[in-house]
């Protein structure tokens, strides 16, 4: 691993056992156990996935879904071990993954701020300390002292994101989370990561869509059915994926 | 890197914050667990005081006249039993279902798991302290007195929330899985209240049955939690060693039982 790497995956594979909807998991714990072949069946999520992020970088994974992007996020935030392969991480990850994840929705904002904080592992006065700024940047001041389950999914995005950049971490992870942002937010984004970028910090972005990642990402990794088919700058691997997606949509249409 | 740090080197206090989450963040989880509870309710706490008063007025109309005539001050002794128990099952129970209500939070951040569980028994802890207190304060009002051996009550309140502790955590990553283990659990729990004395006391149960409610730990540490409040007396040394030996041991065997599924738990949510 070089000196200045903050991430790196080798070989990595991850298996989820999917069970069978139809039967009780005790009954089915017990059918497997009786007669293997009746376990549940398994399902390869990432397969042998190799990246490596260094510091100051920022690197987007587009993908379609079910492609294994945010099992790839959660395997890089050490929230699941990989089944086989290494991870191997520096410092500190400051992850935003999913819409809401994490949020209390009956808790108000500023509950939800210093919930997320601390599931974060900040403590209570960095957390105290950057209230403020976090209300700020999110812009929902007169949202705070509201329920969490009256904001819109805009406003979750919005107060996510700025937890998520308040400190600076050594890689950001974010999972689909700047989708639904709007045109003056997005700019915020990127402006915020662009100084923590400058500080050192990295950048994981997964996204379905070209645009978000191309706004923040230079470099980008193309992930289907849990391989990855393609890596390099985000404009060439951009156009493989768009042409891969024609193709299929046009197989598809074909199929109809 | 991080991912290779040796275990050695790793201070004592560090790997305890890694494996149970900060101070703060226990704290604040249980604080949830009672405010998000009380929030929208006119009366608040005083519901969780409350609780328990609709069985111990149904034990004392039903049994006073059979049962507390074998017990001086049945009134109390009924009243400690359902204060425990209600703490215990309650406490059990919320442990145990803790990883399924904090599903968003186990997928999406990367906090110890094993926060949540102990986070409930911590806001368990604390209706346990308010309803021990109320009792208190209304002891002589009872028929009771205040005497030095209630300074032991939070020792035996911390001993049964150490088991309390073990089993709901032992058990948290199986009911994750299974349905059927919350169920189970439910169910188990209602018969063990039967084997508890909460309302009666054991010198009445036939021999067999009197060893049964001998050998539940809960009734030692039920007799721990009673005792100075009904009695004014503090229990026995081995009485105390009964109830720290139960809660040691469950709380080891509920330890190695989270941390054995821990590293699957992430993939249930």
């Amino acid at each position: 691993m070089s000196e200045e790497a903050l991430l790196r995956l080798e070989d990595v594979s991850l298996e989820y056992r999917v069970r069978r909807t139809d039967r009780p998991p005790l009954k089915e714990a017990a059918l497997s156990w009786l007669r293997p072949t009746n376990g549940p069946r398994s399902m390869w999520a990432l397969r042998n996935v190799s990246l490596s992020v260094a510091r100051g970088e920022a690197v987007g994974v587009i993908g379609a879904n079910g492609a294994g992007k945010t099992s790839l996020v959660r395997v890089v935030a050490g929230l699941l071990p990989p089944t086989r392969g290494s991870v191997r991480r520096r410092g500190r990850i400051a992850p935003l993954l999913g819409i809401g994840g994490g949020f209390d929705l009956e808790l108000d904002g500023y509950e939800n701020i210093m919930l997320s904080g601390l599931l974060q592992g900040r403590s209570l006065r960095e957390i105290r300390d950057r209230t403020e700024w976090i209300a700020g940047f999110s812009g929902l001041q007169e949202f705070l002292r509201c329920p969490m389950r009256t904001y819109s999914t805009g406003m979750l995005v919005r107060l996510g994101f700025a937890i998520a950049v308040a400190w600076p971490a050594d890689l950001i992870l974010v999972d689909e989370a700047l989708a639904v942002g709007d045109a003056g937010f997005l700019a915020r984004c990127r402006q915020r990561i662009d100084e923590l970028r400058r500080e050192g910090s990295a950048l994981l972005l997964v996204a379905h869509h070209a645009a978000t990642i191309g706004a923040f990402c230079p470099r980008c990794l193309w992930l289907d059915d849990g391989r990855v088919l393609a890596e390099g700058p985000s404009a060439e691997v951009f156009a493989r994926f768009a042409a891969s997606a024609g193709t299929r949509a046009d197989l598809t249409a074909g199929r109809c | 890197m991080q991912d290779h740090t040796p275990e050695s080197a790793v201070p004592p206090g560090a790997r305890l914050l890694s494996i149970f989450g900060s101070p703060g963040l226990l704290w604040f989880l249980a604080r949830r667990e009672v405010i998000v509870r009380y929030r929208s309710s006119a009366l608040g706490l005083m519901w969780s005081l409350a609780q328990p008063l609709p069985l111990a007025l149904v034990l004392l109309a039903v049994f006073s006249s059979s049962l507390g005539s074998r017990v001086e001050g049945y009134v109390t002794y009924v009243l400690t039993g359902v204060v425990f128990w209600s703490f215990v099952s309650h406490s059990v129970l919320a442990t145990l279902n803790s990883l399924q209500r904090n599903r968003g939070a186990l997928r999406n951040a990367p906090a110890p798991a094993a926060a949540f569980p102990v986070a409930a028994v911590l806001a368990g802890l604390f209706h346990l302290t308010l309803s021990s207190i109320t009792l208190v304060v209304f002891l002589p009002a009872l028929g009771g007195a205040a005497s030095p051996a209630l300074l032991a009550l939070p020792v035996a309140m911390l001993l049964t929330a150490t088991f309390a502790l073990g089993l709901g955590m032992g058990l948290a990553p199986f009911a994750l899985r299974y349905a059927d283990v919350g169920e189970a659990t439910q169910l188990t729990l209602g018969v063990i209240a039967y084997a508890t004395p909460i309302f009666y006391h054991p010198s009445i149960l036939p021999p067999r049955l009197a060893t049964i409610v001998d050998l539940n730990p809960l009734t030692t540490l039920l007799s721990c939690f009673r005792q100075p409040v009904h009695a004014g007396a503090l229990p026995s040394i081995s009485q105390w060693g009964e109830a720290a030996g139960w809660s040691a041991a469950m709380l080891v065997v509920g330890f190695l039982l989270f941390r054995s599924q821990e590293p699957g738990i992430r993939s249930h949510v």
